[in-house]
């Protein structure tokens, strides 16, 4: 129980010194330094909250670290993504007017000229819009 | 000669020690990608204690840099005996998780998979204490707070919990019992911390024996 009472202590003097006035301090350091076995529960407590901190520290500090490296793998995912997209849609545009261009005309019946190269049927008359140019003709 | 690796492991153990958050950051990404895509090959756990491993071997390797077990010199990442270390630092921190793996093993010995390499050195050869001393206690000063920093590792979580929320986050018997509240009174709370400190005295002291032992 003693020693239960007396970690109480160490613990007051390493987290809460400052509801400890100087004489209480003064007394407390001389006690152990008196006592050997006291000291070394005091050195122990002090590396064991040296420990703890430092753990509890570095381990907030890999949370954060761990997110970073999500939010960066899942950047360059979406970056990989886009620069696919990217260079489909750019492709795409760059290879259309080829096919354009090329485009068969077989499908396309005649020659570029053949409409007007029919030949007027037998019963046409003179003003008929086949055989000759019915604008000139009105404005004559 | 020093190759593209050397200085980059030199500049980030540099700016580990220098406190650089951004280099911290991108240490701590290179050796997780290197950890996740080796491990199985080295041990075998499953993924929520090689997820602890992994947690346990960066602080313990943090903690190495911070005390200067290694540092950089002459744009070196230098070791034990002020000797450049002898491979990159990606093999150190395996060499670590190693350890801290025996140690898992140690808890929970049906994990020591005879398929693994280091699952068959243990079923060979044991645990072997000597490389555990030399790897994780060889500062020149305070070996006994590089001890209990590696016991805390391995406490019960019940015992993490209240020494964490107690020294850590500073809080009072009234408020952890009030945030754990399976602890039925604060004299029974006090009673376990009391029993956590014990048993990580007593794990430490015999750590302590065996390193100046050896």
């Amino acid at each position: 129980m003693d020693n239960i009472n007396f970690q109480d202590r160490i613990d007051e003097y390493l987290l809460h010194d400052e509801t400890m006035s100087e004489e209480e301090k003064v007394q407390f350091l001389k006690e152990i330094e008196e006592d050997a076995e006291k000291k070394e529960q005091y050195e122990f407590t002090k590396n064991v909250k040296q420990a703890i901190v430092s753990r509890g520290e570095k381990l907030k500090a890999m949370t954060e670290f761990q997110k970073e490296m999500k939010s960066h793998y899942h950047r360059k995912t979406w970056l990989w993504i886009s620069s696919i997209a990217a260079v489909l849609v750019i492709g795409f545009f760059a290879i259309n007017p080829l096919f354009v261009e090329n485009s068969p005309t077989d499908n396309v019946r005649g020659d570029e000229n053949d409409v007007f190269e029919m030949t007027a049927p037998a019963d046409s008359i003179d003003t008929d819009s086949i055989s000759s140019d019915t604008i000139t003709s009105l404005h004559k | 000669m020093r190759t593209t690796q050397q200085e980059k492991e030199a500049r980030l153990v540099a700016g580990m020690y220098d406190k650089n958050r951004k280099i911290q950051s991108e240490l701590y990404a290179y050796c997780s990608k290197y950890f996740w895509a080796n491990y199985r090959g080295v041990f075998f756990a499953d993924e929520e204690s090689a997820t602890e491993i992994f947690q346990n071997t960066f602080i313990a390797m943090w903690e190495n840099i911070e005390r200067r077990k290694i540092y950089v010199s002459d744009g070196r990442v230098m070791g034990k005996n002020n000797e450049p270390l002898s491979g990159s630092i990606l093999t150190y921190f395996m060499g670590i998780a190693r350890i801290k793996y025996l140690e898992w093993v140690r808890e929970q010995p049906t994990y020591a998979d005879p398929e693994t390499e280091m699952g068959r050195k243990i079923k060979e050869e044991g645990f072997d204490a000597q490389q555990y001393i030399n790897m994780l206690y060889d500062s020149e000063d305070n070996k006994m707070l590089d001890i209990i920093a590696d016991v805390i590792s391995h406490m019960s979580e019940r015992c993490c919990e209240i020494l964490s929320k107690f020294y850590y986050e500073e809080k009072d018997l009234d408020t952890i019992l009030l945030e754990i509240p399976t602890i039925g009174s604060k004299n029974a709370l006090k009673t376990k911390k009391h029993k956590c400190m014990e048993s990580l005295r007593t794990s430490a002291r015999n750590i302590y024996h065996n390193y100046l032992n050896s």
